[in-house]
């Protein structure tokens, strides 16, 4: 109740502040508003896929991993972001790319030139793909839990390579929760805050700071609900296919 | 099973009564005219059961047949649409379950995780408010009587299956209630540990002459520990009697295959010729059969698998073709097509019966006095 | 070209070694990074430092901005966990041991307050405080805190009370237990754990609370996590390190508690 009733009320401003369409109206028509939303979507499928396949990777590894050594290294390197506060991982994150931060101190010492990520897209991107990660990969592992050891066996047995059986065997098993994953991991994208403003600065347009201007600078709740509610419905719409495509359990399961 | 297959009249099957030792002293529990409706379905019908101070009881059925929703009622989790439950005379019908004095054995143990094997033996002894010496000491007792000496400071974790069971079995026990019930205790345990629990349970209720009603599905269990054995089905009690009575004698054709396993025979006609014979008319063949019932409605006729035989005998003889075999040490079951009948399945001594081969004709045979003729149901 | 099993098996094998090991050092280095540099003397920020010292921690415990934030924080966390343990622990039993209609609408508007894209969620949780005149107000913060933490609270007692047989309490019936001893005795009893492991994850979610309060917080109202993102956004502030470095610290701890706890009720 407590979460359902401010997104119903959401809709309802979205539409009643102003006069009817026109708060969406506004959203499409304004260049930065068409900007941020393109940038936002793009921007959390290419995280979404990133930090999928990074996830997956290290949950695989920790799932088949015969060392015990390299097992707690990636449970604490996966687990690391989750546990650092929000706020305080983002700029972590900056300390790493600044323009005299770690990593071009680093290039520099081998000769490269350094790079200026801070204050782009790809540092968002960046900075989301670090804190998606954790998600990723626990709710893969969950997937990958529920394949049976002896189906390896099985496959080894009759001749196929760890490649072969990755592909043949593993890839189609945890499909359903690599799928209900990307889809989580796309939706919560679609939301970020902290990242875009600390990480792309003011010049980076993203959703989220769309939004924020359109209330507490330009004091329109209309438009910034009608965004709001644009966020709202294509993150529901993904989950709602993703239902459609793998049932509610896996995705529940993906969440819990 | 050690079950004598040799014919026992009718007459002289024992009705349990002797070994339930303290008849005379009215019902320990009591049930008039109980039904139980959720919604449009009725999960159990009009049930009367008697049970005698020191029985042991068992309900057996299918799931769905009712035994379960009893329970339920007889503990207290579910009032009864109409009827009235007494236990040892009073009516608790809607009492709460504590107030009941009933002890219960689950199917999944529930034993408290949280507390110690003592903790859990002592928690009905603590809401009775027993002192702390006497507590502690039954405690102990009840711990040597259920063969786990030493494990009071354990957690139910660190036990086994079959220990906790036993645990579960003994804070039942501990405070002496009127009644046990359990709830298909053995049914979460594997087949040897089954075996044991059966022996344990047999032992503990000779020794506390306790009353029990048992529920399970399983008949084995049931004719192993049982004084009487009520057979639900659909809800309703369909017969109620010693395991022998009801293996031997049993009064319709769903306790004869549900309980008794037996063949039952479609037959062509039947006539009364006294009150627990007949004529019938099977397999091409006329027949004086034992018969129960009341002669009236349809019939089929029961013949347990280990009646059927290879040498010739008089009586009924059947004609057909070996299906399927199966060894089992010293037994062979065997199963045969009949024309005009089905499916037949015989058990027959291994030895014996070396020569059956799968695909060839048979003929076996089955003395008339071993059948049975009984209602269709 | 075909690759025989065994040349193919050692290419997957370092070519996976080489994606994790990239990977994991791209998870760990920015926490590794943050605390060494929190050691840092320098009154500005550079790598490596020049001096090595405690000097960003004295100046975090000696500013009273910093110390304000902190309290802030906390009068909002606690309230927030209490007020979810509250709200979370009927309606978790609402949801597993009755067959009210409304139960499915609970669990997915549990979960959806996850997913859900947070700024989106703001927006929401800033126009109805509007209507309640709660903008800017403690009272809107610590309500719209709950609103985020009670999912996480219901999640998990609700996979903890599903993991305690309701053949418990009626064990404890049974066995002469009233209702409430048994309720009490047995089942929250069991639950306790659970709630003090979902307690401590909605405290946590509150005190690291960073765009709500963006949103619908107001002037004089500088939470923790808002104190560092404005200092951040002005620029590299050393001291941010050292009060990253200790939340960091304080969140594992507190978050390897819970889950503790929370696991507790499994054995």
């Amino acid at each position: 109740m407590f979460v359902l009733y401010p997104l119903v009320k959401l809709g309802i401003d979205s539409f009643s502040t102003g006069d009817g369409l026109s708060n969406y109206a506004a959203v499409f028509e304004s260049a930065a508003g068409r900007k941020a939303l393109i940038t936002t979507v793009i921007g959390s499928v290419i995280v979404a896929v990133l930090a999928v396949g990074i996830g997956g990777i290290c949950s695989w590894y920790i799932r088949s991993t015969k060392s015990t050594f390299a097992r707690i290294v990636l449970w604490l390197a996966v687990l690391t972001p989750f546990w650092m506060g929000t706020v305080t991982k983002n700029y972590a994150i900056v300390l790493l790319i600044a323009e005299n931060g770690a990593l071009n101190q680093l290039l520099d010492v081998v000769g490269l030139s350094g790079l200026d990520l801070l204050y782009t897209p790809t540092a968002v991107l960046l900075g989301m793909v670090y804190t998606m990660v954790p998600y990723a990969a626990v709710s893969i592992y969950g997937a990958l839990l529920t394949i049976d050891d002896s189906l390896l066996s099985a496959a080894r047995s009759m001749g196929a390579s760890r490649a072969r059986i990755i592909r043949t065997i593993v890839l189609p098993l945890a499909m359903p929760g690599i799928v209900a994953s990307t889809a989580l991991v796309f939706a919560i994208s679609l939301g970020f805050y902290v990242t875009p403003v600390l990480l792309g600065g003011a010049q980076t347009p993203f959703m989220a700071t769309f939004i924020q201007d359109r209330i507490l600078t330009f004091f329109d709740y209309g438009v910034a609900s009608a965004a709001s509610v644009v966020l709202l419905v294509i993150a529901i719409v993904i989950l709602g296919l993703v239902v459609a495509l793998v049932g509610r359990e896996r995705l529940v399961r993906a969440i819990a | 099973m050690t079950v004598s297959d040799e014919q026992i009249p009718a007459a002289s099957v024992p009705t349990g009564e002797g070994r339930a030792g303290t008849n005379g002293r009215g019902a320990a529990l009591e049930l008039r005219g109980v039904s139980k409706h959720f919604g449009s379905t009725v999960a159990l019908a009009e049930a009367n059961l008697s049970v005698r101070p020191g029985e042991f009881l068992t309900l057996l059925g299918p799931s769905g047949s009712g035994k379960t929703t009893m329970l339920r009622l007889i503990v207290g989790f579910e009032a009864p649409t109409s009827g009235q439950i007494l236990l040892r005379g009073s009516d608790i019908s809607h009492m709460s379950p504590a107030e009941r004095d009933i002890g219960m054995v689950f199917q999944q143990y529930a034993l408290f995780p949280h507390m110690t094997v003592a903790d859990n033996i002592a928690y009905g002894l603590k809401i009775r408010r027993w002192p702390a010496a006497e507590r502690k000491h039954k405690v102990e007792e009840m711990l040597e009587l259920i063969r786990l000496p030493g494990f009071g400071d354990r957690y139910p974790r660190q036990l086994s299956g079959g220990q906790q069971q036993r645990v579960a079995l003994g804070r039942a026990l501990a405070y002496d209630p009127a009644l046990i019930l359990m709830d298909e205790p053995l049914g979460a345990l594997d087949r040897t540990l089954r075996l044991q629990m059966e022996e344990e349970i047999r032992r503990l209720h000779r020794k506390l002459n306790a009353t029990v009603i048992y529920v399970t599905h399983d008949q084995q269990e049931a004719l192993a520990l049982s004084d009487r054995i009520a057979i639900m089905r659909d809800g309703r009690i369909v017969a109620l009697g010693t395991p022998e009575e009801l293996y031997y004698r049993p009064g319709n054709s769903f306790v004869a295959s549900f309980f008794a396993n037996a063949n039952l025979l479609p037959v062509d006609g039947h006539e009364r010729r006294s009150a627990d014979t007949a004529w019938v008319h099977c397999a091409g063949q006329e027949l004086e059969v034992p018969a129960v019932g009341g002669g009236g409605e349809p019939a089929v006729l029961s013949v347990r698998r280990r009646s059927l035989r290879l040498g010739p005998a008089d009586g009924l003889r059947l004609d057909g073709t070996v299906e399927e075999t199966l060894l089992f040490g010293d037994e062979r079951e065997v199963a045969m097509s009949v024309d005009g009948i089905g499916r037949v399945v015989a058990v027959l001594d291994a030895r014996d019966s070396g020569e059956v081969r799968v695909g060839e004709p048979i003929t076996l045979y089955a003395p008339a006095a071993d059948t049975l003729l009984v209602p269709e149901i | 070209m075909r690759l025989s099993p065994r040349t193919s098996d050692r290419i997957t094998r370092i070519a996976g070694f080489v994606t994790v090991t990239l990977a994991a050092a791209f998870l760990l280095a920015p926490v590794l990074l943050t605390a060494v540099l929190s050691f840092s003397n320098d009154p500005y920020f550079g790598v490596p430092p020049d001096t090595w010292g405690f000097r960003q921690y004295e100046t975090l415990f000696t500013d009273q901005i910093w110390r304000d934030a902190l309290m802030l924080s906390l009068k909002i966390a606690l309230p927030v966990g209490l007020l979810s343990a509250v709200i979370a622990v009927p309606a978790v039993f609402a949801i597993h041991r009755s067959r009210l209609p409304g139960r499915n609408v609970l669990h997915v508007g549990g979960l959806a307050g996850i997913i859900i894209p947070i700024s989106a969620f703001a927006v929401a949780m800033y126009g109805v405080l509007a209507d309640f005149g709660l903008l800017g107000t403690y009272a809107g913060l610590v309500l719209a805190n709950t609103v985020l933490a009670l999912p996480l609270m219901l999640v998990v007692t609700s996979a903890a009370l599903s993991r305690i047989p309701v053949e418990l309490e009626l064990a404890a019936m049974v066995t002469g237990a009233s209702r409430a001893r048994a309720w009490f005795g047995i089942t929250l009893r069991l639950l306790a754990p659970a709630m003090i492991g979902g307690f401590v994850l909605a405290v946590v979610t509150s005190f690291d609370e960073a765009v709500f309060i963006n949103f619908i917080g107001g002037p004089g109202l500088t939470t923790l996590p808002k104190a560092i993102l404005d200092s951040a956004r002005l620029g590299v502030d050393p001291v941010i390190m050292a009060v990253a470095t200790l939340l960091m610290v304080a969140t594992s701890i507190l978050m390897i508690l819970a889950l503790k706890f929370a696991r507790s009720t499994d054995e």
